[in-house]
């Protein structure tokens, strides 16, 4: 098990430097002076040769490389225009949010979309199986960011039954900071009406996150529900007299979840991405707003860094994932 | 066994020719597809969004209105006989620019899913028939693109380059190839292994025969399933990218940039981001089925 | 002496999107206690389908029972309640498969599975370490070495022999009066098939069982089973004791399945195949359903025909009697010139 997770870092390490070649390629095929692009567009000549030379833009591809690499390493991402502050920082304050939004989604995703997939596959072909594919079809085809919008509309402006948006109400006391999630750091803090209020504002823009990934996950755990039930030793369990419950909820789900997690850690990605179309719906004020404001602005170094930490992000979530795989699958387990 | 020890020979018709089985299995595809419903309405609507996006200018009511056409004095009015899904902030109206939308979001879908395909299906090609370093970094290129989640990566690289239709179908197709890179490699090695392209490379065929004869033919089902969900996904990032204000810009009639300038007056003018929406959902929805109802009748094994 | 399984004019059909499939055509068999039957007959001839359709283990939809009655030790199984079944197929009946490996769970540890078995055959009556007890007695019995370290490991961690020990540890720990064994020795290696054929044959003495053994193989069956029925395309064609089956087969399929039979004194490219192919079941013919592929085929053959008892424990199902045909050897060499 050490060796695994020993293996996997040092893929990953390899991976985030090759997801910094990406940014550094991305920002450099931009047409134009990246010392413009990086002081903004409302920088003065004399501002842009500044940061020319501070960042040294004036020196060659590969040396702008490496210096890219080191600055990184020492945690510098550059400064935004929009905020004038560093890149850093503000990902430090936005990050929480969305890792906190992002964990509620994926948890409504699983929780709902796991039983979903296994009633659907129980009842082949019977009313309550197509009601669940139709969910599960809508689900992929739907905009996020509309059904976001739908929500807001009907359910929060016109019927007054959810907040409109952002992570707490005016008057709310912000629990001292642990995590930087609100829900998380006021269980800790002990101040429970928060921990509502904090899951209160995060329940549409979570549906709306969600919904995707609860359809993706419904249709593979439906599908991976009825190829095992068919398998043989199914029929063995069945023939030992063992009950239909114990067979479905423990000795087949445990079999179809496996693949299940797969598309989990991948939607979880995609998910990291939805925020950027979903926060600004709901101003809820994570990454992905923070993303979506500099890419309007065209503040360019917040974009490659909320890039480079949403991929990274997104590898420790496979990680994680390949983990499971070989908790869960002892035959995995043993390749190792 | 004691059956099935029969040669071809044996038995009179095995030897029929063989255009009329293709013709007999493509009977039964379409038969197979068309008993279910599902398909059929995944077809029904994409049907009817190519018919829109190829008639749509003679389809509108109002054509001008999709080209920046104001008409302040009827703005922002409720679905009506005259404008059925209502008029936006500008006096347009919204049916008109939803039609003719359609042409947009087609080209944006087509030039994605194609530059994807040109781009990742040779790469998987070669990947999966040279082998050794140059497959490994071609496969190692993909990891990497495909643990960054989409979307992302194509809005810094829309960020880079400047927002606009075209930059927004640019950065689109960037990050879409790697998942034909994936599945046309996969197909390649498992082809690369069964016994009768062994058989063949035996029988002195070189690697274009077995390339063009054996290999490409049997990667072009995925990839036409692969294509069609793609068409809708690539349709829903471009609408995402203009819902950001990345991708086309107002008074462009694009969907999703039609629901980012309705958005604002949404509690009173709903009509004014809701069409669209529908538009986008129906649209994603026929390209998902129709992928869905091919992969049953193509590719039945793989789910 | 009653019966203790009887399966009187059973029919099963499988409702398919081409049409209904006529897998089992009223079928009847009966086993006395204590009696080792073989069910013989080549792939997709329903020999499977007919032992599971029995105790309720073939999915409705799409199959579906059109006649017939199914009964254990006088009571009967056909209509009964999915938890009464289940307390018949884990205490009364036990069932062992084909292939060891895909029969266990991969995820889940070998006694873990045998211990839930166990405790499902008892209807949870016994607590975790009671069914272990059990368990751990079983592997003992089934001559599984180091049964304790066998009890924490995973099945791909075993051999294929091995598992199938563990299947039919598993299959008799609740004492059944009954063991369906389905082609229990197909997926493993000559020795080791020979060994597992061995256990059989000493369990079936030691707990004094009755057995189903299905297999496409006469000569596996012939090692452990008295009595064989033949079944072809969905029927019983031919149901006699092992040594009349040898020795004096009627029916022109049994003929051509020993025909298929090595033998130690018949070089292997003398074996015979039997020309043609299954009927087609969703459109079956009305008559014999073998008369397609028969080299004694006659007009009569097109009439419904059904079993009949030509010899005290001997029955078959064709208008051919003793006598009439050629014998084995002249059917066989006839086969082979068709």
């Amino acid at each position: 098990m050490l060796k695994l997770i020993a293996k996997r870092m040092g893929l990953m390490v390899v991976m985030l430097l090759g997801l910094a070649v990406i940014t550094f390629t991305v920002a450099n095929i931009a047409p134009g002076d990246p010392a413009r692009l990086a002081a903004g567009p409302d920088a003065n000549q004399e501002m842009v040769e500044q940061i020319r030379v501070e960042r040294g833009f004036d020196r060659p591809l590969p040396v702008r490389f490496v210096l890219y690499i080191e600055q990184l390493l020492n945690g510098d991402f550059g400064t935004s225009v929009y905020t004038g502050r560093p890149v850093a920082k503000d990902i430090a304050q936005f990050l929480p949010a969305t890792v906190e939004l992002v964990l509620f989604s994926i948890s409504i995703a699983i929780l709902l979309g796991v039983p979903l997939g296994v009633i659907a596959a129980v009842r082949q072909n019977r009313p309550i199986d197509h009601a669940i594919r139709l969910l599960s079809v809508s689900g992929v085809a739907l905009p996020m960011f509309w059904l976001g919008l739908m929500l807001q509309w009907y359910l929060a402006l016109n019927l007054d039954l959810f907040p409109l948006g952002g992570r707490l109400g005016i008057f709310s006391d912000v629990p001292e900071p642990i995590t930087g999630m609100i829900s998380l750091d006021a269980v800790l803090r002990g101040q429970f009406a928060v921990v509502g209020e904090a899951l209160w504002h995060m329940i549409l823009p979570a549906t709306a996150l969600s919904l995707p990934a609860l359809a993706a996950i419904i249709r593979v755990n439906r599908a991976e529900m009825l190829e095992v039930l068919g398998r043989d030793y199914v029929t063995n369990a069945r023939a030992q007299g063992i009950g239909p419950w114990r067979i479905i909820a423990v000795y087949s789900l445990k079999n179809a979840i496996l693949p299940t997690l797969a598309m989990i850690g991948l939607r979880f990605g995609w998910m990291l991405g939805g925020t950027v179309l979903v926060e600004g719906v709901f101003d809820f004020p994570g990454l992905g707003l923070y993303a979506a404001k500099a890419a309007i602005s065209s503040d360019f170094e917040p974009i490659m860094a909320v890039t480079l930490t949403l991929g990274a992000a997104f590898m420790l979530i496979n990680l994680v994932i390949d983990l499971l795989y070989a908790v869960l699958d002892p035959r995995v387990r043993n390749q190792i | 066994m004691t059956d099935t020890d029969i040669t071809p020979g044996d038995v009179p018709g095995a030897t029929a020719p063989v255009p009329r089985k293709s013709f007999r299995e493509a009977r039964r595809m379409i038969r197979t597809y068309s008993r279910s419903f599902s398909s059929m309405l995944g077809l029904a609507l994409v049907t009817l969004f190519l018919f829109v996006a190829v008639f749509g200018p003679w389809l509108a009511p109002f054509p001008e209105d999709a080209y920046g056409a104001v008409n302040f004095d009827i703005k922002l009015q409720p679905p009506s006989a005259e404008h059925w899904f209502g008029t936006d902030q500008v006096g347009s109206d919204i049916l008109s620019r939803v039609l003719i939308g359609a042409r947009t979001t087609l080209q944006i879908g087509l030039t994605v899913t194609g530059i994807a395909i040109l781009i990742g299906v040779p790469l998987g090609l070669i990947a999966g028939m040279v082998g050794g370093w140059i497959a490994e970094t071609i496969m190692r290129i993909t990891d990497i693109f495909l643990s960054i989640p989409g979307l992302i990566l194509a809005i810094a690289i829309v960020g880079a380059l400047g927002p606009g239709i075209l930059n927004a179908m640019l950065a689109l197709s960037l990050v879409w190839w790697p998942g034909y890179v994936r599945l046309v490699q996969a197909k390649t090695l498992s082809l690369r292994n069964e016994t009768y392209v062994d058989a063949a490379r035996a029988l002195g065929a070189g690697p274009f025969r077995v390339l063009f004869v054996h290999v490409l033919p049997n990667c072009l089902s995925p990839i036409v399933v692969k294509a069609s969900m793609d068409m809708g996904m690539a349709i829903l990032g471009a609408a995402s990218l203009g819902f950001l204000g990345l991708g086309a810009q107002p008074p462009y009639p694009e969907w999703g940039a039609m629901i980012s300038t309705g958005r604002a007056y949404l509690p009173d003018w709903w009509w004014c981001s809701f069409f669209p929406g529908i538009a986008i959902y129906l649209t994603v929805l026929g390209f998902n089925l129709l992928g869905d109802g091919l992969r049953d009748v193509l590719d039945p094994r793989q789910r | 002496m009653d019966p203790l399984l009887d399966i009187q004019n059973l029919s099963l059909v499988f409702d398919t999107f081409d049409g209904t499939y006529h897998a089992i055509d009223d079928v009847s068999l009966s086993l006395k206690p204590g009696e080792a039957l073989g069910l013989v007959g080549e792939t997709g001839c329903g020999k499977s389908v007919l032992t599971r359709a029995a105790f309720g283990l073939v999915p409705s939809p799409p199959a579906r029972i059109t006649q017939g009655s199914v009964k254990l030790d006088g009571m009967e199984l056909l209509g009964l309640s999915d938890r009464a079944l289940r307390q018949v197929r884990g205490r009364q009946v036990a069932m062992i498969f084909q292939d060891p490996m895909t029969y266990l769970n991969p995820v889940f540890k070998v006694g873990t599975q045998l211990v839930d078995a166990i405790r499902a055959q008892h209807g949870g009556a016994i607590d975790r370490k009671a069914a272990r007890e059990i368990a751990l007695d079983m592997l003992e019995k089934v001559h599984l070495p180091n049964p304790l370290r066998q009890f924490e490991s995973y099945p791909h961690e075993l051999s294929g022999g091995m598992r199938q020990r563990i299947l039919i540890a598993m299959a008799l720990a609740a004492r059944p009066k009954l063991l369906i064994a389905d082609e229990p020795t197909t997926a493993l290696d000559v020795t080791i098939q020979a060994q597992i054929l061995d256990l059989m044959a000493e369990l079936v003495d030691d707990m004094n069982l009755s057995m189903i053994m299905i297999s496409h193989d006469l000569g596996v069956v012939a090692q452990v089973c008295s009595r064989v029925a033949v079944m072809y395309a969905g029927k019983i064609v031919e149901d006699a004791p092992i040594r009349d089956i040898f020795d004096s087969p009627l029916h022109p399929y049994t003929q051509g399945l020993l025909g298929a039979l090595p033998h130690p004194f018949r070089p292997a490219d003398d074996l015979e195949s039997i020309p043609g192919n299954l009927p087609d079941l969703l459109d079956p013919p009305p008559g014999c359903r073998f008369a397609g592929r028969c080299t004694y085929r006659r007009p009569e053959c097109t009439v419904p025909i059904s079993l009949e008892n030509v010899e005290p424990g001997h029955s078959v199902a064709c208008v051919l009697r003793p006598g009439e045909a050629a014998t084995t050897d002249s059917a066989t060499k006839d086969l082979n010139h068709a």
